[in-house]
């Protein structure tokens, strides 16, 4: 290995990490693909049919032990007993913020990232979000618009099968759908509501999601046990180890290497090239460098532009492929964190069995045609409805959940009576890119293996605080629209800290001009040509969607450029 | 449980056998088209068996608590989810899960549990003149039954211990074995099919 150059070096296994490993290899180039973190074994590393009384403090966790050794990733609502060895292990992983500015660095390291922990929503994008910004004269315009990636959604989401509902709506384009899944009668209902009082305007939908409604392409439809955060043995939803890895391996042409933490680049300045990279081994801490034609920088938002910074030299001072001064700037979550809640009553007769990993979905409906709202861009909804206390639909009580009334005999009959149903929605807002939102390096800290460390700076502004504000109340009065009572906003004053909404992206964007983006339309590096970027690090403006799949078109797209481009000598 | 040598068990336990067999690493997963729902839930479960069960706790590895404190909370446990058809909290070991979960919490939240466990005994003393776990069923029932009516004139504290204990052992009951398989009768997981009513077709 330290002497073998491979067509192409591929640094995180993660959501698009895979996916280049896979296009590459199936393009034929030999690739090697570095994990930073460790291999995972579905054997003994899933844990999605764990019962409660397979875990010591039966999903409760040892409070202790999180408090010190995860006190970050116990924020994430991901995050469990049952798989906290999944996140990474905040003591081997600082980084630092503002005192008052904080952000929650939410994530993995392991063979497949957080594809095994997501959230498996997929909502593509169309050129209200692509024209957004041009429009709205905010930032930089996009490079692309959607005819531009619509190919290549259809091409993704094929692979990987994206189960949902058409609905026809130009803010939110219909996919490649395999049947959708099911609704409960409170989201039934709510439906028929909404749809009703408003026309159209705001449609209630099954979320659209990576999980497999029906065989495919040799993975299992889903069999509704639960908790896909914990893994899936049979390779039900979207993840790099049920799918984009084992089509990579079944070229022949992918060498995968765990425990191989980057630490930098490997820049050549005569050719203006990087020829590879700089490794730390996880286990040993032996340094060692890796060689190849091309790098696709895959390490996540936030870890692949942090590379970036600690491969500055003396041509890249403030950071490889760093000409335009813009590297680390611009970083953007989703607004997160409020909504409302309420009891669903009229219901009784009707049941709610078994589990379901999906909820329902309301697309955005501000601003669709010009500005008719306090703020610019928007916001949608997830939520759902379901019926509480169903034990005997296997739902897990609750420590503190209200309980019938009594102790004895009666209260065992009790709880064996489904309770009542409710509903709730959370917003998902789209966030303005502003420049204050950024990642630096903070030289006098370093992670486990001698890494430099981030130093995150990230807040809200004007726009998202009149976002936010806006969303419980409109959340509130769709459930008393759809029958609710006794509807409860949730969500503090301020949004949900930078980083709560996982879905950090911005701080390598893509633009046409080299002076104010990191890259071209091809993810390509502006100043570095055989360097690709194509984790969320790319995106010029947010939307409110969920942006996974996204990502995995534009890697696909860029995929398929480089390996052309290579072919024809210009890498 | 199915017939053991019906064909489709056979060709589940087939499929089992095969699954075992073949996976090794995450690279060599085989393709599942093809094997039922309830196929893969039982492919799914025997491979997690052998990682995962931890089996329930040995009750003589108490943590926290004083054997009679263990008793107590025995009888406390039992009382409020007894055995009637199917085993209660002292056949599901509740006692054991409190006092892990009261290792796990800080301590001030292990104090206010125990000091309302010592309660119990105060006032199953001052009622009955016998510490609550050697009062008569009759008596313990009298004293719970005072602790959660509704117009409780028990004190503040007595009374929140009663809530305190009562979602411990209800979460302790039906997170255990015997409570999701025998009481719950939990046969596995059901396809999620949502709503079927023509009524609330949109």
């Amino acid at each position: 290995m330290a002497t073998k150059t491979y067509d192409a070096i591929v640094i995180g296994s993660g959501i698009t990490g895979g996916w280049a490993a896979k296009e590459l290899t199936e393009k034929g180039l030999d690739v090697l693909l570095l994990e930073a973190g460790k291999n995972i074994d579905p054997n003994k590393d899933y844990s999605e049919h764990q019962m409660p009384y397979d875990v010591k403090y039966r999903g409760l966790t040892d409070v202790k032990f999180m408090e010190e050794n995860y006190p970050i990733q116990r924020q994430c609502y991901a995050c469990r007993e049952y798989n906290h060895h999944l996140f990474v292990n905040d003591k081997e992983n600082p980084y630092t913020t503002p005192a008052d500015k904080p952000y929650l660095f939410l994530r993995g390291r392991h063979v497949g990232g957080r594809s095994i922990m997501w959230g498996r929503q997929v909502y593509r994008w169309s050129d209200l979000d692509f024209l957004a910004n041009e429009k709205d004269g905010v930032a930089i315009p996009w490079p692309v618009t959607y005819k531009d990636i619509e190919p290549w959604y259809d091409y993704v989401e094929t692979f990987v099968g994206i189960s949902g509902m058409k609905e026809g709506l130009p803010q939110l384009p219909d996919g490649r759908f395999l049947k959708p899944m099911a609704m409960s009668c409170g989201e039934r209902i709510m439906r028929q509501k909404i749809g009703e009082k408003w026309r159209g305007q705001r449609v209630v939908t099954i979320g659209r999601t990576a999980i497999l409604t029906e065989d495919h392409k040799g993975r299992a439809a889903c069999h509704y046990c639960g908790p896909c955060e914990q893994g899936c043995i049979t390779r039900s939803y979207f993840s790099t180890l049920n799918s984009t890895l084992p089509a990579a391996q079944a070229t022949g042409r992918l060498t995968l290497r765990p425990h191989s933490v980057v630490r930098g680049l490997i820049y050549d300045k005569d050719s203006n090239r990087v020829t590879g990279a700089y490794v730390v081994d996880g286990v040993s801490k032996q340094e060692l460098e890796v060689k190849g034609k091309i790098v696709f920088l895959c390490a996540s938002t936030l870890e692949s532009t942090r590379i970036l910074l600690n491969s500055a030299n003396p041509r890249y001072a403030n950071g490889l492929a760093n000409s335009s001064g813009v590297l680390g700037h611009y970083l953007m979550d989703h607004l997160y964190g409020s909504g409302a809640s309420a009891e669903y009553p009229g219901l009784e007769e009707y049941p709610d069995l078994g589990r379901r990993p999906n909820g329902i979905y309301i697309p955005r409906f501000q601003n669709l045609k010009g500005k008719d709202a306090k703020y610019l861009r928007g916001y949608g909804f997830q939520g759902g409805s379901h019926r509480a206390g169903y034990l005997g639909g296997f739902q897990l009580p609750s420590l503190g959940s209200s309980l019938p009334a009594g102790f004895g005999a009666s209260l065992k009959e009790a709880m064996k009576e489904p309770g009542g149903w409710s509903m709730s929605l959370s917003g998902f807002g789209e966030c303005i890119p502003d420049i204050r939102n950024k990642v630096e390096i903070n030289k006098n800290l370093t992670d486990k293996w001698g890494i430099p460390a981030l130093h995150i700076t990230a807040d809200w502004y004007e726009n998202d605080q009149t976002m936010y504000d806006e969303i419980r109340d409109v959340a509130a009065e769709m459930l008393e629209v759809s029958g609710c009572k006794n509807v409860r906003t949730f969500g503090e004053s301020k949004p949900a800290p930078p980083g709560k909404g996982i879905h950090e992206m911005g701080t390598a964007r893509m633009g046409n001009d080299p002076k104010t983006s990191v890259l071209n339309k091809w993810n390509q590096s502006h100043d570095i040509k055989n360097l690709f970027i194509t984790d969320g690090s790319f995106m010029t403006s947010s939307g409110c969607q969920n942006p996974s799949i996204t990502y995995m078109a534009f890697t696909a797209r860029a995929a398929d450029y480089a390996v052309e481009q290579l072919k024809k000598g210009n890498l | 449980m199915a017939d053991p040598s019906a064909p489709e068990t056979m060709n589940r336990r087939k499929a089992i056998r095969n699954m075992t067999m073949v996976l090794g690493s995450a690279s060599s997963i085989p393709a599942l088209s093809g094997l039922s729902a309830e196929a893969l839930f039982a492919q799914g479960q025997s491979i997690h068996q052998h990682v995962s069960a931890k089996g329930e706790p040995n009750p003589s590895a108490l943590k926290v608590f004083t054997p009679h404190q263990n008793q107590t909370v025995i009888v406390l446990s039992e009382l409020i989810i007894p055995q009637t058809m199917t085993p209660g909290a002292k056949a599901a070991k509740v006692n054991a899960f409190i006092d892990i979960f009261l290792s796990s919490v800080n301590a001030s939240k292990r104090q206010e549990f125990l000091e309302g466990l010592q309660w119990i005994d105060i006032r199953s003393n001052q009622l009955f003149r016998a510490p609550f776990v050697r009062a008569t069923a009759e008596q313990q029932t009298e004293l719970l039954t005072r602790l959660s009516v509704p117009n409780s004139t028990e004190t503040t504290s007595g009374q929140n211990f009663f809530k305190l204990i009562k979602g411990l052992t209800v979460f302790g009951y039906y997170t255990s074995k015997v409570g999701i398989e025998e009481e719950l009768k939990f046969n596995g997981w059901v396809e999620y099919k949502g709503c079927t009513h023509s009524e609330h077709q949109s």
